[in-house]
């Protein structure tokens, strides 16, 4: 039985505007098992990161709970946070703002270890961090540079280490390679999942790359709208979407092959506000598909035979 | 097909605190009139610059160096900036660009930003000029025109901008779009709505499209020829088709093969070994032998040219 490292139940997280609570994260409910690659994928706006960062509770969230490891984390403060913080960490989306320019990368490196207590005095720290300079196939004389010295794809090798130094059992990626070329993304996902398999973590990818997804995830979750509206193992999903939003979204990528061209246009119309989020399900005004059900009642995920789930009130839904 | 544009050998150099930045050092491709012709490589390997000094508009610091853009049977670099501005710049030549957000100006409304181009060429009254405007916003595919002429562009999403700033352009009838990078700030299904009005402006205006970009997948979509660009110089003119079935270049073939969806496997993804060289003082000979796997002692003395291996193929490497 493998082991579930991250729940939410019911987890909301609303913004409070000038025009009302804008609703961020609306009931996600998520399981992440341990060991495996989960990915997050959806269009910018849906809520994604706001997901992550309530999770680790950077952000309060409004309601629901957050579970890690069967204990209930939601009202966590101050000094049990910073016990929490050795157990999940974050790789930010862009490594040119993500590091301090003012500081060393020894000194980058040193902060999580020192902050955590992780080393007792200088010549541990310098011995740690030369082991994850070698881990991310850097060299111990990068320790004195400054990011601007830096390489975009050795930056967030940086962002990687630092969210490795304090040997977490979750990793969250926000969109890791998102700012940097194709030639240096495949080096930076193929260092990620030799790390993976070394520190023995479960990773957690946020992206809008579907085809960045497919690769890297074993399960994979789509987000519309603060919510998820399909959770399934990848090829089933990759192979045969089955809510209206994800076949949609799928049909829109454009695929590296000059025989297959997107056939019209997959999505009409444009994503709704979080702010007034249509009254059922929140796809309804641009759903093909749509009947009377959908604009009443939010519909709610259902567990269908092959294993995945999918937030559709369509009926014997393939 | 007759060419549109033929840039020959072009040079530009820029002058920094640092030292001369040689960032385009023999640029050569031809666009076909009617064709969308992409321009691929990664960044900083001179895409911009490319596009950028074809309507010559470099900063102050850059220098040309050399060679040739041809234009209709006319060099623009011999062009004066007065003739550039009046001639070619909106009427002939057209450009959209990366950042939708910020190349529309904030405090004006929509319906002021797409008349000014169009004053420039053309006398009428108020009401002839919002007609003008309207028609240009609907072969965008806007919808609610008419409400969207009073609007600012805080007020309009990030793919009706960028569908804004065509309809600005098209509304001098340009012979050809120059697109940098028009759909890296949006979503893919907003994407794939732009690339749908593209498409059908090409279908029905005959429209001549450059498309720079870094993303192949799109490349694959739209263009019908692509020419791939490395450390500022061309490697590799190509039939669409052919980039993907045969990449001849080793660049190309490590980049086409790089690429999320072309391999689904992680293993299988080729990666380039090293990094892309600083401009200010690149690699000797063929600027990618540092980091090709089939380098060989010529690669490093001589510049290898672009040289014919099939159909409208050419390839500049000295090991093909």
């Amino acid at each position: 039985m493998v082991n579930t490292i991250i729940e939410t139940k019911d987890l909301k997280k609303y913004f409070n505007t000038l025009k009302g609570p804008c609703k961020a994260v609306n009931k996600v409910n998520l399981k992440i098992k341990e060991g495996e690659t989960f990915g997050l994928v959806g269009e910018s706006g849906c809520g994604k990161s706001t997901l992550v960062r309530t999770i680790l509770k950077l952000i309060e969230p409004t309601s629901g709970q957050i579970f890690l490891d069967g204990v209930d984390i939601t009202d966590y403060k101050k000094k049990q946070l910073m016990a929490l913080r050795k157990k999940m960490s974050l790789v930010f989306q862009d490594p040119h703002s993500s590091l301090n320019p003012r500081m060393t990368v020894f000194d980058t490196l040193s902060r999580p270890l020192k902050i955590h207590n992780l080393t007792k005095n200088n010549q541990e720290t310098m011995i740690e961090i030369t082991k994850l300079l070698k881990l991310m196939g850097m060299q111990p004389e990068h320790m004195i540079r400054f990011p601007h010295e830096l390489s975009g794809g050795q930056k967030q090798r940086i962002g990687i280490a630092r969210a490795l130094a304090v040997k977490p059992e979750l990793i969250f990626l926000d969109e890791p390679t998102s700012a940097l070329d194709v030639s240096v993304q495949t080096k930076i996902l193929k260092l990620l999942n030799k790390t993976k398999k070394i520190r023995d973590l479960t990773y957690f990818y946020i992206s809008h790359d579907i085809n960045l997804i497919r690769v890297v995830s074993d399960r994979i979750g789509v987000m519309y709208l603060g919510q998820i509206v399909e959770i399934g193992k990848v090829d089933l999903i990759y192979n045969n979407p089955i809510h209206p939003y994800t076949k949609g979204l799928f049909a829109s990528v454009p695929e590296p092959d000059p025989d297959k061209k997107i056939k019209g246009e997959p999505l009409s119309g444009e994503v709704p506000s979080p702010v007034n989020p249509p009254m059922g399900c929140s796809f309804a005004p641009r759903c093909p598909f749509v009947g009377p059900k959908c604009r009443e009642e939010k519909p709610q995920l259902k567990l269908l035979s092959d294993g995945r789930r999918v937030a559709c009130h369509k009926d014997n839904l393939k | 097909m007759s060419k549109l544009l033929d840039i020959n050998d072009l040079k530009v150099y820029f002058n920094t605190e640092e030292g001369v930045v040689k960032a385009l050092a023999g640029v050569n491709f031809k666009i076909d009139k009617g064709s969308f012709h992409g321009l691929i490589g990664e960044t900083g390997c001179g895409k911009s610059v490319t596009g950028l000094s074809i309507l010559k508009l470099l900063d102050n610091n850059a220098l040309i160096e050399g060679g040739k853009i041809i234009y209709k049977d006319e060099n623009l670099l011999d062009k004066t900036e007065k003739q550039m501005q009046r001639d070619f710049r909106g009427n002939e030549i057209a450009m959209i660009f990366q950042d939708p957000g910020s190349s529309l100006n904030p405090v004006f409304t929509i319906q002021d930003q797409i008349q000014e181009s169009v004053k420039m060429y053309k006398k009428a009254s108020k009401q002839e000029y919002r007609n003008i405007v309207i028609e240009e916003l609907k072969k965008v595919k806007l919808p609610d025109v008419e409400g969207l002429l009073d609007k600012y562009p805080h007020q309009l999403s990030g793919g009706m901008k960028q569908r804004v700033m065509i309809a600005m352009m098209l509304a001098c009838n340009p012979n050809l779009l120059i697109a940098d990078e028009p759909t890296t700030a949006l979503d893919v299904s907003i994407q794939a709505q732009f690339l749908q009005v593209l498409k059908n402006l090409k279908e029905k205006f005959d429209m001549t499209v450059l498309y720079i970009t870094h993303d192949l997948a799109v490349v694959s979509e739209i263009c019908d020829y692509v020419s791939v660009m490395y450390a500022g110089r061309i490697v590799e003119n190509v039939p669409v088709r052919e980039l993907f079935k045969n990449p001849i270049h080793p660049y190309s073939y490590k980049l086409v093969h790089s690429v999320l969806g072309v391999k689904t496997l992680l293993e299988n993804l080729e990666e380039i070994p090293g990094s892309v060289p600083r401009l200010i003082d690149p690699p000797s000979g063929c600027r990618f032998h540092p980091r090709c796997e089939e380098a060989t002692d010529i690669c490093k003395t001589k510049v290898p040219q672009l040289k014919k291996i099939g159909k409208n193929h050419y390839v500049a490497c000295h090991r093909r």
